[in-house]
C-alpha cells in the first residue's frame, strides 16, 4: 500500500515537473554553440531568445539552482550578456555580408544595440571597442567622438563585465592588455592613466581607426634625396598611415612632405602652426639627413644636400608650434655621425614643451629592412608597430619610447635578445612630463 | 521574555540530553551514515546532492552532474546495558558505546548521458546502513530471580542491522529550479536476539533467534529552488514501508522497515569575508511510520529533526567547511530512549581537485562517535 502511494506521488510530481520551466540558459548556450561554429545568424537568434526569456545583461556571476552547501555558478561565474552577444553576432553577420547596403544596415542595428548598452551603463570595454569599430565602419565620426566623450566622462566606463568567450581572439588582444587587467579599449578614451602598452606582437589587423582628436596635428617629412635616407619617403608614408589609423590624428591635421627643401619645410610648418589652436599636440616625424654645426641642429632639404645654407634649423621648425604653446613630440630618423664631438641631436631647445627621440645613438647608423616588399627604416617599422599595438589617441610618450626602443633592439628576433645593431635614444623631454601623451 | 526563557530551557534541556541516556539510544531506524551533513545535525540530507541522495532524497541526483564515488567509515552503534531486578521485571540501565569502525555508505553517481548519449539526469547506486542496534545486556552476578530460580550469567544481546541498496534516478527541469527523483530500495534487515545464562530446568533455557529479511520498496523525492531565491532549497522525500520476507524466525521481532518522510530546507548566505566565505543553515524534519510492535525491537512511529549550520571558510586553494548541529530522534519503543546528539565536523575541499574529505562527530549519551567520508568526482 505504501509503495502504491509512493508511486502515485512520484507520478504526480513528475507530471508537475514537466509543466514549467525557463529556457534562457539553454537558449544562451545554443547561441554560444552556434557562435563557435561561426553560425552568426543562428547565434543572434538564440541570444535574442535568451534575452527575451531573461531580460537584460548581468555583469555578476549567476548562481544556479542546486544544493545550498555548494556554491554553483553558471558557466563558472561568467557574466550573462545576451544583448551584447546578440549585437556582436550581428556585427559578425555584417562582416560576412558582401552587399554593402545590407552590411551597413546590419552594422547600424548592431551599433544601435551596443549604444543602448552604453546608455544603460551596461557597457564593458568590449562594448566600447565594437561600437567604436562599428561607427568607424559606418563612417559616423560624430558618434565616434560622442562615444569617446562618454567614455572619458564616466569614471566607470568599461567596468561592466561581459561574457567574452566567443569574441575574436585578435580583438581580445586589443581590448584587454596582455597583463590580463582591464585596460581601456583600443582606440577609445583619453587621459586615462591605465593605458598599457604591450610589446612583441605583430601589427594586428584591426578594423576601423582610433577615434580622432581635433587638437592633434602632425608634420611628417621624408627626404630621400639630397643625401637623405633612401627609404625616407616610404617611411613618411607609413608613419602617416599609422598616425591616421592607430593614433587618432585627423586626416586634415596631418601634413606629409616628401623630398622637400628647407624652405618648403619651414613654409609647411608655418602654415600648420597658423592652423593649430593654443596648446595643441604636434607630432613631428623627420626621416632624412641631419647635421650639427656650432651647437645647432640642422635638417637637410632634398634640394641642396650638404650645403648648410640649404638646411633648416631644427628650432625654426619648432618655432611656429612653440609660439602657440603646443606640446611637440618629435622623432628624428637620421644618421648621427660624430665629428669632433659634434653630432645631430645634440641641441636641446630651452624653450617650449618638446620631446625629442632619435632613431639611433650618437655615432650610430640608421638601419633598414624590407617589409611587405617595401624598404623601410628599422626605427620607422618599430614606431609604426608600437602605434598599431597601442591604438590609442593618448599615448604616453616615455612608455612609447621604451617600447620603440625594445622593438628596435629586438628586431625580428622575437621578444628576447638583441636583433638589431641600432640603438635608439629614449625621448629627451624639455618642459614635458614623462607621462605626457600625444 | 517568558517565551525566550522557555526556549532557552528547552534548548538547554535538549543539549543536556545529548550527554546522558538510560535506555538504548534509538538508532534502529535513523542512524548517522557518516556523511558530511551529519556534522551539521543531518540538517542538509534532504536538500543535498551527492552519492547519498539515493538514500535520502533521489531528487538530489538531478543536481549531480559528474561521476562521483562516495564512501564513509564510521563508528557503529553499540551500547551496553546493566540488567537488574527480576527476570520478569527488569531494571535496565544503558550506556552508549563507541562501536567498531565500519563502512556506513558506498555510493556512485553516473550521469545518464554517460550511459546513453543525450540522456538527461543522473543515476545513483548506493549501499547505506540506515539502522543499527547492538546492545549487550548483562545481568547481576547473583542472577535474575523469579523464573524458578535466579538466572545466573545472564547475557542478553539484541542486534539489528538494516542495510539499504538503492538504485535511483533524479532529473531537474530545464530551469533547474525543480528536481525530482525516484528509486527502488532493497532493504535487508539482519535481526538477532539471544539470551544466555545458566539454564533452570523446566523453567528457563537460553534462547537464540536470528534471520535475514529482505524487502523492496520505493523512494521518491523532490527538491525545489525558488527562482527568486537561488540560495535556498526545499526538499521532500518519502520512502515506502518495506515488508520483509525470509525472516520467519524473527518476524515477531521486526518484520518491516518503517516508512520515512523527510522534509527540509536549507539556505546559503553568500558574501561573507568579502565574498570568499559562505554560510549554510538548514533544518530537516523526519517522520518514521510505525513498524512491528515487539518486546525486543519495538517500533512505533517516530519523529526526528536536525538543525545545523555549515560555514565554508576559504583558504584560497581550498574550502574548509566547518559544521555544527543538533540532531534528535524520539524513542521508537520500549527499551529505547530518544537519541539527542550534538554534532560537529569539518571538511576539506581543495579547489580543482577531484576529491574532498569530511570528518563528523556526534556526541550522544556521553559518547562521541565519528564518521569519515570521502568523495571523488570524475569529470
Amino acid at each position: 500500500m505504501g509503495s502504491l502511494r509512493a508511486c502515485f506521488v512520484a507520478l504526480f510530481v513528475l507530471g508537475a515537473f514537466s509543466a514549467f520551466g525557463q529556457n534562457w540558459q539553454s537558449s544562451y548556450e545554443q547561441g554560444l554553440l552556434a557562435a563557435r561554429q561561426s553560425q552568426w545568424t543562428n547565434a543572434r537568434e538564440a541570444f535574442l531568445l535568451a534575452n527575451k526569456a531573461r531580460r537584460g545583461d548581468i555583469a555578476v556571476a549567476t548562481n544556479v539552482p542546486g544544493p545550498p552547501t555548494e556554491r554553483r555558478q553558471w558557466r563558472e561565474g561568467s557574466a550573462y550578456s545576451p544583448r551584447f552577444l546578440a549585437a556582436y553576432a550581428a556585427y559578425r553577420m555584417g562582416l560576412e555580408t558582401s552587399d554593402e547596403a545590407m552590411r551597413n544596415s546590419i552594422f547600424t542595428s548592431a551599433a544601435s544595440e551596443l549604444q543602448s548598452l552604453v546608455n544603460a551603463g551596461q557597457a564593458g570595454n568590449e562594448t566600447y571597442y565594437y561600437l567604436n569599430v562599428l561607427y568607424s565602419r559606418l563612417g559616423d565620426n560624430e558618434k565616434k567622438k560622442a562615444l569617446d566623450v562618454k567614455y572619458l566622462a564616466t569614471p566607470a566606463s568599461g567596468n561592466w563585465r561581459v561574457d567574452n568567450q566567443i569574441l575574436a581572439p585578435e580583438d581580445m588582444a586589443l581590448i584587454r592588455p596582455a597583463n590580463g587587467g582591464m585596460g581601456q579599449p583600443a582606440g577609445i578614451g583619453t587621459g586615462s592613466t591605465t593605458t598599457t602598452i604591450t610589446a612583441g606582437s605583430p601589427i594586428p589587423t584591426t578594423p576601423g581607426s582610433v577615434a580622432t582628436v581635433d587638437t592633434k596635428f602632425a608634420l611628417i617629412i621624408g627626404n630621400s634625396e639630397g643625401g637623405g635616407l633612401p627609404f625616407a619617403v616610404n617611411d613618411a608614408r607609413r608613419v602617416r598611415e599609422a598616425l591616421l589609423l592607430h593614433a587618432g590624428y585627423p586626416e586634415a591635421n596631418v601634413v606629409k612632405l616628401e623630398n622637400v627643401s628647407a624652405e618648403q619645410m619651414l613654409t609647411a610648418a608655418t602654415e600648420l602652426g597658423a592652423r593649430i589652436p593654443q596648446e595643441a599636440t604636434v607630432l613631428i616625424y623627420f626621416a632624412g639627413r641631419g647635421t650639427h654645426v656650432d651647437g645647432r641642429d640642422y635638417l637637410a632639404g632634398a634640394d641642396k644636400g650638404d650645403v648648410i645654407d640649404g638646411m633648416l634649423l631644427k628650432t625654426e621648425l619648432f618655432r611656429p608650434f612653440v609660439s602657440k604653446g603646443a606640446r611637440i613630440f618629435s622623432y628624428f630618423e637620421a644618421a648621427r655621425p660624430v665629428e669632433e664631438d659634434q653630432f645631430f641631436g645634440k641641441e636641446i631647445p630651452s624653450g617650449g614643451a618638446i620631446s625629442q627621440m632619435q632613431a639611433t645613438m650618437p655615432g650610430g647608423i640608421v638601419g633598414r629592412m624590407v617589409r611587405d616588399g617595401v624598404e623601410t627604416g628599422v626605427f620607422t617599422e618599430a614606431f609604426c608597430r608600437v602605434l598599431a599595438e597601442v591604438r590609442s589617441n593618448q599615448i604616453p610618450v616615455m612608455e612609447f619610447g621604451w617600447q620603440v626602443f625594445y622593438k628596435v633592439r629586438r628586431g625580428d628576433t622575437g621578444t628576447t635578445g638583441g636583433g638589431s645593431q641600432q640603438t635608439p635614444t629614449l625621448p629627451v623631454l624639455s618642459n614635458l612630463a614623462a607621462d605626457a601623451r600625444f | 521574555m517568558r517565551i525566550r526563557a522557555k526556549l532557552l530551557v528547552t534548548i538547554l534541556g535538549a543539549f543536556a540530553a545529548a550527554f546522558a541516556s538510560a535506555q538504548i539510544p534509538d538508532t534502529a531506524t535513523s542512524l548517522e551514515t557518516g556523511a558530511a551533513a551529519d556534522g551539521a545535525g543531518g540538517a542538509f540530507h534532504v536538500t543535498n546532492a551527492d552519492t547519498q541522495s539515493g538514500y535520502w532524497n533521489p531528487a538530489g541526483l538531478g543536481y549531480v552532474n559528474t561521476r562521483q564515488v562516495g564512501i564513509t567509515y564510521r563508528h557503529s552503534a553499540a551500547s551496553r546495558t546493566r540488567v537488574s531486578g527480576t527476570y520478569q521485571a527488569q531494571t535496565r540501565e544503558t550506556e552508549a558505546e563507541s562501536g567498531a569502525g565500519e563502512i556506513g555508505h558506498i555510493g556512485v553517481t553516473i550521469p545518464a548521458s554517460d550511459i546513453k548519449k543525450g540522456a538527461e539526469g543522473t543515476v545513483g547506486v548506493s549501499f547505506t546502513r540506515g539502522g543499527q542496534v547492538d546492545d549487550v545486556g548483562i545481568g547481576p552476578v547473583a542472577g535474575l530471580p523469579d523464573v524458578g530460580g535466579p538466572v545466573r550469567n545472564y547475557v542478553e544481546r539484541r542486534k539489528l542491522k538494516v542495510d539499504f541498496v538503492t538504485v535511483a534516478y533524479g532529473k531537474t527541469n530545464r530551469s533547474q529550479n525543480l528536481s525530482v527523483g525516484a528509486g527502488v530500495v532493497i532493504a535487508q534487515a539482519k535481526v538477532a536476539y539471544s539470551e544466555a545464562g545458566t539454564a533452570i530446568p523446566g523453567s528457563w533455557a537460553p534462547t537464540s533467534v536470528s534471520s535475514n529479511g529482505t524487502g523492496v520498496g520505493v523512494i521518491v523525492g523532490a527538491q525545489y529552488v525558488p527562482p527568486k531565491s537561488l540560495n535556498t532549497s526545499f526538499g521532500i522525500s518519502y520512502r515506502s514501508e518495506i515488508n520483509l520476507r525470509g525472516n520467519s524466525s524473527t518476524s515477531n521481532l521486526y518484520d518491516k522497515v518503517p516508512s520515512r518522510l523527510v522534509i527540509g530546507a536549507a539556505s546559503r548566505r553568500d558574501g561573507l569575508r568579502r565574498g570568499k566565505d559562505f554560510l549554510v543553515y538548514g533544518a530537516q524534519f523526519e517522520r518514521y511510520g510505525p513498524g512491528t510492535r515487539s518486546a525486543k525491537v519495538d517500533r512505533r512511529a517516530q519523529t526526528g529533526f536536525g538543525i545545523g549550520v555549515e560555514y565554508h571558510y576559504s583558504l584560497g586553494s581550498a574550502d574548509l567547511p566547518i559544521r555544527l548541529g543538533y540532531r534528535s530522534i524520539e524513542s521508537g519503543g520500549n527499551d529505547f530512549g530518544s537519541r539527542n546528539a550534538l554534532t560537529y565536523g569539518i571538511g576539506y575541499q581543495p579547489n580543482n581537485k577531484a576529491y574532498s574529505v569530511d570528518l563528523s562527530f556526534s556526541r550522544s549519551g556521553g559518547k562521541t562517535s565519528f564518521g569519515l567520508g570521502a568523495t571523488f568526482r570524475f569529470k
